[in-house]
């Protein structure tokens, strides 16, 4: 595909996200995507890029429209709460939180439809919402991660363009206590205490049990420990990392698939299911299946990213 | 180490997953109100059927886009006569070249956040802005600049955006 029909094709993807694409260009853009692999692939990457932005900035999606922290605090409220989730129609939730998205000259949506939709898909929302909050309650969440009052087990050293699962921002000096956090995208750089340092590359989630002790639910994490410093644990459904003065990165996959590789100095991983226990060591490592099985991995250096990028020509790390 | 309760585990793979899910449905709907909604009946759909997912017969990514892509074909039903859909054809095909396990959405993923973090701040602040507010008109004024001038801005920094992604995954070091 030469840069003429990249352009071409650019330009009908970006009227076609817009709704501005009219029914020959819509024409030509089916025979050249029916007929050409190259291009398929060129517009689907524009439609990712297109999503990408659309799912990193679109802020909250597990609000609880109606339903505050403080009916979470009690045992009874979570019966309700459960109540609810399995049949969304005995109340109505409010206001679904999907905002307008009118980028380009998109047609209006003729309001009845959306109309009859916001009920049904507030529910909807609702119900996903409050399984997640429900679930993440019951992992000792603090929704903004260092809200509570509680220990602070680390702080936000740098962040490129980090933004917490309900929106926010994430600010550099923001401090992080005990319980979950999702980190809907980005880079963010954390310090905890004795000096580790922690990379996390979003989307993940993960939950604070103690000072040195981690527990990753999805994404991906790299640890570095200062020197004469070990015992720093990353803990995984299927896998429990303990380091033994070193650098690592755990990650979690959306399939399941727990991996862990060490960069310097050695870990000590354990297997939940089988308790069987290994000590790996620089440029090595392992990969843990959803079964709980593990097996040798391929070493591969950039598998994590392990430094914050360099951004306006100055080193960030 | 953690023994996760069924309904835990779920709750971990739909919250792991629905970006992944969010993505796919923008593969085959362009306008963001229709893909939100049509996110929420499926995540609706995800929590209603849990019981039925197994994860011996396949990933929760490729269990949940088939749900959500179920949805869209009802949607196409429903919507035909008022939208510029691409033809079902050309859907399926551009599923078929996605691929099933989600390999290329998750490369294109990678290469959209590294291609962000060397945008600079002012056209950062603008995507945001636009995609953040939803309505261009709102954030146009704001700005004191037109909704024309503005989505013209936000055009050109999608295709240079774009530009870097395909150079990215060209490259193909994106592990």
């Amino acid at each position: 595909m030469n840069s003429d029909q990249a352009a071409r094709l650019r330009d009908w993807a970006d009227d076609y996200v817009a709704g501005t694409l009219d029914p020959a260009e819509r024409a030509a853009l089916e025979r050249e995507l029916l007929t050409n692999a190259e291009a398929r692939r060129f517009f689907l990457s524009y439609l990712e890029l297109h999503a990408g932005l659309a799912w990193q900035f679109r802020g909250a999606d597990c609000e609880l429209p109606g339903l505050s922290e403080a009916n979470l605090k009690t045992n009874e409220s979570i019966t309700g709460v459960l109540d609810f989730a399995r049949n969304p129609h005995v109340r109505n939730s409010g206001e679904s939180h999907y905002r307008e998205a009118n980028l380009g000259e998109a047609q209006p949506t003729p309001v009845s439809r959306s109309r009859r939709w916001r009920w049904s898909l507030s529910s909807a929302a609702a119900v996903l919402a409050v399984a997640a909050a429900v679930w993440l309650w019951l992992h000792g969440v603090s929704r903004e991660p260092g809200a509570d009052s509680g220990p602070v087990f680390a702080v936000v050293r740098e962040t490129l363009p980090g933004r917490w699962a309900d929106g926010r921002e994430v600010r550099v000096s923001e401090s992080v206590g005990k319980g979950c956090w999702s980190l809907q995208s980005g880079l963010v750089s954390l310090e905890g205490m004795d000096g580790v340092e922690l990379l996390v590359e979003g989307p993940a989630i993960g939950q604070w049990l103690d000072a040195q002790h981690l527990r990753l639910m999805s994404g991906t994490v790299v640890v570095r420990m200062p020197k004469g410093k070990s015992g720093f644990v990353v803990e995984t459904a299927r896998m429990r990392v303990t380091d033994l003065g070193t650098e690592f990165g755990v990650s979690v996959s959306p399939s399941g698939d727990e991996r862990v590789q060490v960069y310097g100095g050695r870990v000590r991983t354990e297997a939940a299911a089988s308790g069987e226990a290994q000590e790996l060591k620089a440029g090595s490592a392992l990969l843990c299946s959803p079964k709980g099985e593990l097996a040798p991995a391929a070493f591969v250096e950039d598998r994590f990213i392990r430094r914050m990028p360099l951004r306006q020509g100055k080193p960030r790390n | 180490m953690t023994t996760e309760p069924p309904d835990d585990r779920f709750i971990t793979l739909l919250l792991a997953n629905q970006s992944r899910v969010y993505r796919f449905l923008f593969t085959l709907v362009p306008r963001r109100e229709d893909v939100e909604d049509l996110f929420q009946q499926t995540c609706l759909t995800l929590w209603q059927e849990r019981a039925k997912f197994d994860p011996e017969k396949g990933e929760f990514a490729s269990w949940a886009c088939a749900i959500a892509q179920n949805h869209v074909r009802n949607f196409r039903r429903r919507e035909a006569t008022r939208l510029a859909l691409l033809s079902e054809e050309v859907a399926e095909l551009l599923v078929t070249t996605r691929g099933a396990g989600g390999r290329f959405s998750e490369e294109c993923h990678r290469a959209l956040q590294h291609c962000l973090n060397r945008l600079p701040p002012h056209h950062m602040a603008l995507v945001e802005q636009s995609y953040r507010e939803g309505a261009l008109k709102s954030t146009a004024a704001a700005a004191g600049r037109s909704a024309n001038a503005l989505y013209k801005s936000l055009r050109r920094i999608r295709a240079i955006l774009h530009d870097c992604m395909v150079r990215v995954l060209a490259e193909g070091n994106i592990s």
